[in-house]
């Protein structure tokens, strides 16, 4: 058979990878980087304009455009209204008027109050504990992990869940698990009422704005230690113990060493946990709001009831800053203005704080 | 494949438009298949001219060819290069057989002609940058000319008004567009002459991509020839046999086209090559683990496996043995000289370690600041330094330089003449002399280089001497054969004679 | 404090210092005990009360009758209340849930939390790619923007947003839940800091490759990040399981498009249904409820708790 010239040119019949050639893929035409940036933040910058940059400017204007009322057509977009309230000729003035307003509300200024009492009394107490818990988890060995998964489990609770408990735990009734407690372990021989704002028995005591003020500050505190423990905790583990062991050499004693060594190390977590505590305190309104089981019509808003309070007033002991805001965003139709404006109170009023704590924590806070 | 590089200049532009030449107007050539160390302290450049050579950085200026294909604008992914990084850049997620075969999922086969496709696509792209950039640079060239105007008559209005401060500032601004109008007047004309150029390739490309479609339909054609005569031989009738092999000879035609056409590489292809890649750099038991389960010398295996995966024309190491420890450091240069021979690869590495290029490259291209000092053989260059700096920086421990001087024709030491055999032309003038420690003779009598000893090690093989010489600055280091020490130990001074030395102008370059 | 050799002048002063070790170590374990104690306790009346049946548990808060809680009075019939359709009013009579049943609450958190979770996941990946890899003008300026974001207080937007869900007719619809809260500028840069812990080197490794930008980040980013992005899942998944403040906002009635589907989310439902209850024989049933939401955080504390515990310390935020 007369050999063909491509049957002598190598024709091959077993497929070689090794043997083919590779050549890359062509891509399609790519985008220049600054393209792929923008496209890629396309939905995170949606979210954000709507939702957060718009509210605060919106905000801004509820405060301190007067006498805001809520109008259909442009409806709730305040920038709407006013671009075309300002074609339809009606004149917005910039004013305090919603700000008077808010502070000449009565139930307001006592909610200031609430928030502060609660704030001054909360706060540290939480700290302090916190501290001195994560110093101590610090410096065991045995049972240190169990320990700790107990003291991190409140942050996995659900905050109503827990109120609902810290409810019936209270409840007046003797077998309320804290009158239990009381009775068996400290001989309190009549339970006590610390939130019900009627009486069991009759004769028997009424809550009062203390007792009701414990239980909130006992939920707060349970809610609060977790991350707070958390965070000192890995404070602590990043102080060297050289420190400690040159200080044993130098004689000192054990509080001599937390209060001159390793408080001051902290001070940066310190300072983070309490500017962000105080804050946070500020804001509370499901910390107060969940250990009260409220009134059929007022699920949401009760906060107690005292003698001291008219009756129009009922379910307003322990009202906290917040929870009179979005109270007033719900039922009061025409409530943007207010609350916007109580809102930037509210706001300066955290401004203020945070700046004093700065400002004291310059010489007192080492990095 | 080999790879020329010509007039390679990177500029780097830091804030407040500082600059920054990294590399500046480099040429050399890299014949097919060696392994090519860049050689050079740190901010010589080198690693700034292998990423170049990658196509991760782009050239301001100059050109480089991969065989005949200008590459200079080509994206990295499609030049056909394998890169291996100093800290080995392996995927962590991934096994090692993954990391191999990560690269293999962008490429594919050649096909029918889709080498020459490329090529054509990529010599059309490189006229359009190539014109975009001449665009660009005519209209800089006009904003410069228009600029300066402006800041002459400026500077002339300040000159008037006796204006210190402003004077300073316009001056300065002058002065830069006065570079920038320079650096545009240089660059229009070569790229214009890239221009027709690559007008050139892309001719070129269409002719090739022409002819192997030719050939392709050719050897359609011819299968098609064989289908109809087997279609015949049926219809006739034809001897079993006969037919039995027509029919082969059909199946392997038909095959061949189907092989040529092939495109896609399926996962058995991929499964083998990174077999294949695994055993070439030994490390094929470890194909199902993950990187962070590996030491750095098997991690450093991967890279260079990976980066050998898509069959590359060139592959560069970045300072492959820096983030080795030392032992592990002499066992893997020697499996580089190992796999870049079987595979016969060409190969740029970079390194600042002259010792590991002199041990492994077949060639050393020793760079300071931006600049090429030298291009030779090792031994060469360790051999015939073609100035100071290079005499310097090979060779360990380094060579001793003196003051010397060059009177009457006379090579003088410390007045005293040294070099007895050479003539030396040239005005009297001083001069370096330099020395490498091996090239001591130790003289019981009669040494022309007096030294004073401060001290000697023993180790083993050698003596080092420590000591200086008089009248000269520096302290030298010379190694004398460990026979020779009782002359030497408990000495306080020696005496020497160079048996090979070198003489450098006081500039650097060396005089014969 | 560390551990080191200390050396004593005599007997008596080493046995005085160990007795003062002794009593510190007793002092610190009590301490901790007690709160350990006091933060416990509230699950141990959760377990107690939702297992003992209803009417001895009534009995027992009565008058402290410790004998209503012995075993024989366990079992499941306050968790079938739970579930069924009716309850027990104020006044001692039974009435129908309504469409507000457990259930219902279950569905809903658990649409919310997945379809707000995806949402933020996205975005938060996307955005992070971006300012962690991606060279753009105005980046350094627009992060700073978002991170001025994180220290407005919520409360502000909660105000606006408020009155444009009412505009844009999204009360009681999913929309208003799962959107509105949509990115977490948190996640996002939580995320921006693991995704710039990738070395450099990767990319261009990649780059040669042949793989670009997008290629990049779904093969190479994601999939080492990996760690990072399930801590987010389920710090934000936790977060739409515990919401309250904003669902009883804008969700507090039935679905807009199915009037007989309640809105009401996990905290909502509990609180809604039991919160003003206050008939006694319903208590042993509302711990059973406030234990079956509390349930399903439970069990993913006991199986992640490693990634929860590592999310909260580095970015400090609570879902």
């Amino acid at each position: 058979m007369v050999a063909t010239e491509n049957s002598i040119q190598g024709t091959e019949t077993v497929f070689d990878p090794m043997k083919a050639k590779l050549i890359s893929k062509r891509r399609r035409v790519s985008l220049p980087q600054w393209a792929v940036a923008w496209l890629v933040l396309i939905p995170a910058l949606i979210f954000i304009s709507m939702f957060m940059l718009y509210p605060i400017i919106n905000t801004f204007l509820y405060a301190f455009i007067q006498n805001f009322k809520y109008e259909k057509g442009a409806g709730s977009f305040a920038l709407g209204q006013f671009f075309t309230g300002i074609s339809r000729g009606k004149v917005f003035t910039f004013g305090l008027s919603n700000f008077k307003l808010a502070l000449s509300n009565e139930t307001f200024i006592y909610s200031i109050g609430n928030t502060a009492i609660l704030v001054i009394v909360e706060v540290p107490l939480t700290i302090t504990v916190s501290l001195l818990i994560a110093t101590f988890l610090n410096n065991i060995k045995v049972l240190k992990g169990f320990y700790q998964t107990i003291f991190f489990l409140p942050y996995v609770t659900n905050t109503i869940a827990l109120g609902l408990i810290f409810n019936l735990a209270f409840s007046y009734s003797p077998g309320g698990f804290i009158n239990v407690f009381l009775n068996k372990v400290f001989g309190v021989k009549d339970p006590i009422n610390w939130l019900q704002s009627d009486a069991y028995k009759p004769g028997m005591m009424v809550s009062t704005k203390f007792t009701q003020g414990v239980v909130i500050v006992l939920y707060s505190l349970w809610n609060g230690i977790a991350f707070k423990i958390l965070v000192f905790m890995s404070g602590l583990a990043t102080i060297d113990s050289q420190y400690y062991n040159a200080a044993k050499i130098d004689g000192a004693s054990n509080f001599t060493i937390w209060r001159r060594i390793t408080l001051p190390l902290l001070s940066p977590q310190i300072l983070y946990i309490t500017i962000t505590s105080f804050i946070g305190a500020f804001k509370m309104y499901t910390g107060v709001m969940a250990v009260y089981q409220g009134a059929e019509s007022n699920q949401s808003y009760y906060f107690g009831s005292i003698p001291e309070l008219p009756a129009d007033r009922d379910g307003e002991a322990w009202i906290p800053i917040v929870g009179w805001i979005y109270r007033e965003l719900e039922h009061n139709y025409d409530a943007p203005g207010i609350a916007s404006a109580a809102s930037l109170i509210l706001l300066a009023i955290i401004m203020v704080i945070t700046a004093a704590q700065f400002a004291v924590s310059k010489k007192r806070v080492h990095y | 494949m080999d790879v020329r590089i010509e007039n390679l200049t990177k500029t780097f532009v830091g804030k407040k438009g500082v600059e920054t030449t990294a590399v500046n107007k480099m040429s050399f050539k890299i014949p097919d298949g060696k392994l090519v160390g860049l050689l050079g302290p740190s901010g010589c450049g080198k690693s700034t001219t292998l990423y170049m050579i990658a196509g991760l950085h782009k050239p301001t200026d100059g050109h480089i060819w991969f065989g005949d294909e200008d590459v200079t604008n080509v994206p990295p992914e499609n030049r056909g290069i394998g890169l291996v990084f100093q800290n080995y850049a392996l995927y962590p997620h991934l096994s090692v057989r993954q990391n191999i075969e990560f690269p293999l999922d962008n490429v594919r086969f050649t096909g029918r002609c889709g080498e020459e496709k490329n090529r054509l696509i990529d010599a059309r792209a490189d006229v359009k940058t190539s014109e975009k950039e001449l665009a660009k640079a005519t209209r800089d060239l006009a904003k410069a000319e228009k600029e300066i105007v402006s800041f002459e008559a400026k500077l002339e209005k300040a000159k008037e008004n006796n204006d210190q401060k402003a004077i300073e500032v316009v001056e300065e601004k002058l002065n830069s567009a006065k570079t920038r109008k320079k650096i545009s007047e240089e660059r229009i004309p070569s790229l214009q002459e890239h221009i027709e150029y690559a007008k050139k390739e892309v001719e070129k490309a269409e002719v090739a991509l022409e002819k192997k479609l030719e050939e392709y339909n050719k050897k359609v054609e011819s299968l098609n020839e064989e289908k109809t005569k087997l279609g015949e031989m049926l219809k006739a009738g034809k001897d079993e046999k006969e037919v039995a092999k027509q029919r082969e000879l059909v199946a392997k035609k038909q095959t061949e086209i189907e092989n040529i056409n092939r495109i896609k590489l399926s996962k058995a292809d991929k499964d083998a090559i990174a077999l294949e890649m695994a055993k070439v750099v030994d490390i094929d038991q470890f194909l199902d683990r993950k990187p962070k389960e590996l030491s750095g010398g098997q991690q450093q295996r991967v890279a260079i496996a990976r980066a050998l995966a898509k069959r590359p024309r060139v592959l560069l190491l970045d300072e492959p043995l820096s983030n080795l420890d030392a032992r592990l450091r002499l066992q893997t240069r020697e499996e580089i000289k190992r796999i870049q021979r079987e595979t016969g690869i060409t190969t740029v590495f970079v390194t600042h370690d002259q010792e590991e290029a002199m041990s492994i490259s077949d060639f050393i291209v020793v760079m300071k600041l931006g600049v090429i000092q030298q291009i030779d053989e090792p031994q060469k260059v360790y051999e015939e330094p073609a100035n100071l700096f290079v005499a310097k920086f090979l060779g360990s421990p380094a060579i001793n330089v003196f003051d010397g001087e060059l009177k009457g024709g006379k090579l003088l030491l410390n007045g005293e003449e040294i070099d007895k055999d050479s003539a030396y032309k040239g005005e009297d003038r001083p001069v370096k002399i330099a020395v490498r420690p091996e090239s001591f003779v130790f003289a019981a009598k009669g040494g022309n280089i007096p030294v004073t000893v401060t001290t000697v090690e023993q180790i083993g093989r050698d003596i080092t001497v420590n000591g200086y010489v008089k009248g000269q600055d520096n302290h030298i280091k010379a190694i004398i054969p460990s026979e020779l020490r009782n002359g030497i130990l408990g000495k306080a001074e020696v005496s020497f004679t160079a048996k090979r030395l070198y003489v450098f102008e006081e500039t650097g370059e060396r005089i014969k | 404090m560390a551990e080191h050799a200390t050396y004593f002048a005599d007997e008596k002063s080493r046995k005085a210092y160990l007795a003062k070790q002794i009593v510190l170590k007793v002092l610190v374990y009590l301490f901790l005990t007690i709160f350990a104690l006091f933060l416990v306790a509230p699950f141990v009346l959760m377990v107690v009360g939702s297992f003992v049946n209803a009417e001895n548990f009534y009995q027992f808060s009565e008058n402290a009758d410790f004998k209503q809680l012995g075993f024989q009075n366990w079992g499941f019939s306050n968790y079938k209340e739970v579930f069924n359709d009716t309850y027990i009013d104020n006044f001692g009579n039974i009435q129908p849930k309504k469409g507000n049943n457990f259930g219902v609450f279950f569905l809903n958190t658990f649409i919310v939390a997945i379809g707000s979770t995806t949402v933020t996941v996205v975005t938060a990946v996307l955005a992070a790619f971006a300012f962690a890899r991606l060279q753009f003008k105005g980046r350094e300026a627009l992060f700073a923007l978002l991170l001025a974001t994180m220290m407005i207080p919520g409360e502000m937007m909660v105000i606006t947003n408020f009155m444009v869900v009412r505009k844009l007719q999204w009360t009681n619809t999913f929309a208003a839940l799962i959107l509105v809260h949509g990115v977490s500028v948190f996640y996002v840069f939580y995320l921006r800091q693991t995704f710039q812990q990738i070395p450099n080197e990767l990319y261009l490794a990649a780059k040669v490759d042949g793989v670009g930008d997008l290629g990049y980040l779904w093969k190479v980013m994601i999939p080492i990040a990996m760690p990072t992005i399930t801590t987010i899942i389920i710090l934000s998944m936790m977060g739409s399981w515990n919401s309250y403040v904003w669902p009883n906002l804008v969700a507090s009635g039935s679905w807009r498009l199915n009037s007989k589907h309640s809105m009401l989310l996990v905290s909502n439902g509990l609180r809604s249904l039991f919160g003003q209850n206050t008939s006694g024989t319903m208590e042993a049933i509302k711990i059973a409820g406030a234990m079956v939401i509390s349930l399903p955080l439970f069990l993913v504390f006991i199986f992640f708790r490693k990634y929860i515990m590592r999310g909260v310390s580095r970015s400090g935020i609570k879902g």
